[in-house]
């Protein structure tokens, strides 16, 4: 359903992602995760063709750009911006509208859609007046409407009460389950733990690993938080090492990364440290006492 | 109706049934039915009578051709630095996004821009009479008028959004239109200064400057007046070929925003400030940064402590916008001292007063700066909680709050009094006693504004805020004219080199006012907190 080669984005010499690919099946949950300024809204604002970039980005076989490919798309974005001057009940019928939709089914959809998210109350309220966590509930609805063959959430748990992050996490389930391929991009690791198939941790732009979960059952990095501290962590420490000349240290005594697609970095892969390597990490402040006691 | 339609109607709509629930609607509906109601008075009281102007018809189009021009420069410089002028962050998320076509999508935006140019057509409308009246002008002349005014309003959204397309994608082309824009205004500018260098009758020879001919090769303003005006001197070939210019490079606008129809989404982002580009080109450091990278020294920040803080952030954020003490406007500013000082010149060799000269010059630069003042830093820190959660006086907050624009104010009335001083061989002590007025003046406003938001309490309501406080600083400046006249009668009795003090004195008045104001509303930060 998605097929990201080589994503490449540029802002002048700021490189905001680097040779990212992607892939998503029908019916995956795919989880975008990495620290703050890792790239990943960028990576979906580009795979929704929102910016210009380097590289392949196909949905359900169509580029990013074209009609076709956002007619199958659903996003629902970091922060909520709705028209402030439609009420809830306009807002739906414009993305009726925008997707040309059959009217009769939209409106029992999406009738359904407002009752699982309690909002009932809020229908004929301008969006304008409604709280941030109300505004990201009805961007959810937008984004699902169309019933997208993709579905594209960036951080979408920001603002939510627990009824609604529980709601919204049945929801990914289902359109899961009746094959919609979902990319959830999060920093929030605890609302995405136990639905997640694939799981891309980036950082500093860069897809560093990929796991998928039936190949993480039953080992010691099964939940999704240690995966990503292990990875991020060790990437971390690798590019402290890169710049302080660490010294060798003892090799690992956890099992090495499961990771898949991830590109190795050429400064990791002349170091030959394994990805969990956490506890090899020497902090600095040691190595320059060292360093000085040599000298 | 389809989507783009069905958000402007309901957005149209809905933002009309809010309005009508707040009397400041009520306010501004009954003005602009009181000036209607005058203007279809003044209309039955003037048929069959004109008091037409003497040098009528040069004066109605040198107006004509500056306003047209003024027109083109606004419309070309709105598609090329704002975005959001056609498009709102809601839009990115739900229109970009939605597989509604990408030239649908820049029609919409350009349906919105010209929503605003009939409101500009109502005003025109209003001025019919007027100039039938004061010009001369007959029905055919209206007429053939108003089809100009609607073919330059159409023709500059049109031309706005190419440009926005066309330098969307390339920084360079932004850059080169952009210089181009330039060019052209300092070229007009220039031509002015020319104009007026020698001359003896400023009003006549601007007139003039403005009734060559030559304008009228510049696209778009230039041609609409071109083609208004042979149109009215029933040169019909003339007419044809304007018209056809025009026609032409409506074309090629569309071409052009046909082409680059994609290309723009970026630019939105960016411009709407959620673009990691915008984010980029502030430089501002992310958390990601690596020790060892070149890291931004906080200039001014943490050279002092307490209250004066605020100042230090304010002055920081303007030295990496731009420059500390100058921004955009200030250029602005610069071009009106310039235009001035060409026409205090030809003043001056009439034989007028100096003391009249450095009245009319600060009123002018006053009136000026009260449009291009950055009211926007002032009005956005009290709307950050940081002024009101962090310890110190609340008078010191405030002041040092309004410091930062006032320093800007005085070091840019140093250039502009410079400028006009040059020109008009002013008293050198002009410069630094107008300087200390002008940017006392700039204190007393933010002053006044403070003073409204203590008398109108905790609203959001910026345009009422703005009426009161533009009330206020005028009630003391009707104050403030009466005492400087007295003052500087006796200055200039003494001696007619003392009456620069008078600016001096009244800038001491200014400030000694805007401390009381002050006073006045630091309580605002105690209870809108």
């Amino acid at each position: 359903m998605l097929r990201v080669k080589g994503l490449t984005k540029k802002f002048g010499k700021k490189i905001a992602n680097e040779n990212v690919n992607l892939s998503l099946e029908e019916g995956e949950i795919g989880v975008l995760l990495g620290p703050n300024g890792a790239g990943k809204s960028t990576a979906i604002k580009c795979i929704l063709g929102l910016l210009r970039f380097d590289g392949t980005v196909k949905i359900g076989g169509f580029p990013a750009s074209s009609s076709q490919a956002k007619r199958i798309m659903g996003y629902v974005p970091e922060f909520p911006c709705l028209y402030d001057m439609l009420t809830v009940r306009e807002q739906f019928e414009f993305v009726v509208r925008a997707y040309k939709l059959d009217r009769e089914k939209s409106r029992t959809y999406a009738a359904d859609l407002i009752d699982r998210f309690r909002l009932t109350e809020v229908v004929d309220t301008l969006c304008k007046d409604l709280s941030k966590g109300m505004q990201q509930k009805v961007s959810i609805i937008c984004a699902l409407l169309p019933r997208p063959k993709l579905l594209l959430l960036d951080e979408p748990m920001l603002g939510l009460d627990p009824h609604a992050i529980k709601e919204l996490r049945q929801l990914v389930q289902e359109l899961a389950e009746d094959g919609v391929a979902v990319l959830i991009s999060t920093h929030m690791i605890a609302t995405v733990e136990g639905i997640w198939n694939k799981a891309y941790i980036m950082r500093k732009g860069k897809v560093i690993s990929c796991h998928r979960k039936e190949e993480m059952i039953g080992m010691w990095a099964e939940s999704l938080e240690r995966i990503f501290f292990a990875e991020t962590e060790s990437y971390d420490s690798q590019w402290r090492y890169d710049e302080i000349q660490v010294v060798p240290s003892k090799p690992a005594t956890k099992p090495a990364s499961t990771s898949k697609n991830a590109k190795p970095q050429p400064k990791q892969a002349n170091k030959s440290q394994p990805s969990h390597a956490k506890a090899q990490v020497t902090h600095p402040k040691t190595n320059k006492k060292k360093s000085k006691k040599k000298k | 109706m389809n989507a783009c339609m069905f958000l402007i109607f309901k957005q149209w709509r809905n933002s009309l049934r809010e309005k009508i629930r707040h009397p400041q609607f009520w306010i501004g509906a009954l003005i602009v039915v009181a000036y209607f109601a005058l203007y279809i008075y003044q209309e039955i009281n003037h048929i069959g009578r004109s008091g037409i102007l003497d040098n009528a018809e040069a004066t109605y189009k040198g107006a004509v051709v500056f306003v047209f021009l003024i027109l083109m420069f606004v419309g070309l410089g709105i598609g090329l630095n704002q975005g959001n002028a056609f498009f709102s962050s809601a839009d990115i998320d739900h229109l970009f996004v939605s597989p509604i076509r990408a030239e649908k999508v820049l029609l919409y935006g350009l349906i919105k821009k010209c929503l605003f140019s009939v409101l500009a057509t109502l005003v025109l409308l209003m001025q019919l009479t007027n100039l039938r009246f004061y010009f001369g002008l007959g029905f055919q002349d209206l007429l053939i008028l108003m089809g100009a005014w609607l073919m330059l309003s159409i023709c500059v959204s049109v031309a706005a959004m190419a440009v926005y397309s066309v330098s969307a994608p390339s920084p360079v082309i932004r850059w080169v239109i952009r210089l181009s824009l330039y060019i052209l205004s300092a070229t007009i500018i220039v031509g002015i200064v020319i104009a007026l260098w020698k001359s003896h009758s400023p009003w006549h020879d601007i007139v003039t400057f403005f009734n060559d001919k030559h304008l009228h090769m510049i696209p778009l303003g230039g041609w609409t007046c071109g083609f208004l005006f042979a149109a009215m001197d029933g040169n019909i070939d003339h007419a044809l070929i304007y018209s056809g210019l025009m026609a032409l490079l409506l074309l090629i606008n569309i071409l052009l925003i046909f082409h680059n129809r994609s290309a723009y989404y970026e630019n939105v982002l960016t411009t709407i400030g959620r673009g990691f580009g915008k984010l980029n080109r502030s430089e501002t450091s992310s958390t990601d940064s690596v020790s060892g990278k070149k890291v931004r020294k906080s200039h001014l920040l943490g050279f002092r402590r307490g209250e004066a803080v605020l100042l230090q952030r304010q002055m920081t954020e303007q030295k990496r916008s731009l420059t500390v003490l100058f921004d955009r406007t200030s250029i602005a500013m610069f071009a009106i001292a310039i235009v001035l000082g060409a026409v205090l010149q030809s003043l001056m060799r009439k034989g007028m007063y100096p003391f009249i000269m450095q009245i009319l010059a600060l009123a002018v630069l006053c009136y000026s700066m009260i449009f291009l003042l950055p009211m926007g830093k002032f009005v956005e820190e009290l709307e950050k909680p940081f002024i009101y959660l962090m310890p110190g006086r609340s008078f010191k907050k405030l002041f040092y709050v309004s410091t930062a624009p006032v320093l800007k104010a005085f070091v840019e009335s140093l250039v502009c009094l410079t400028i006009v001083s040059l020109f008009a061989r002013l008293h050198p002590a002009y410069v630094p006693c107008g300087a200390m007025f002008y940017a006392s003046a700039a204190l007393l406003f933010y002053a006044c504004y403070l003073t409204s938001l203590r008398t109108m309490g905790v609203s959001n309501n910026r345009h009422g805020h703005m009426v009161l406080s533009f009330a206020l600083l005028s009630a003391v400046f009707i104050f403030e004219l009466s005492l400087g006249t007295y003052i500087g009668r006796r200055l200039y009795a003494v001696d007619p080199a003392l009456f620069v003090l008078d600016f001096l004195i009244l800038a001491v008045f200014n400030i000694a006012v805007s401390i009381v104001f002050f006073f006045n509303a630091k309580s605002i930060l105690d209870y809108r907190a």
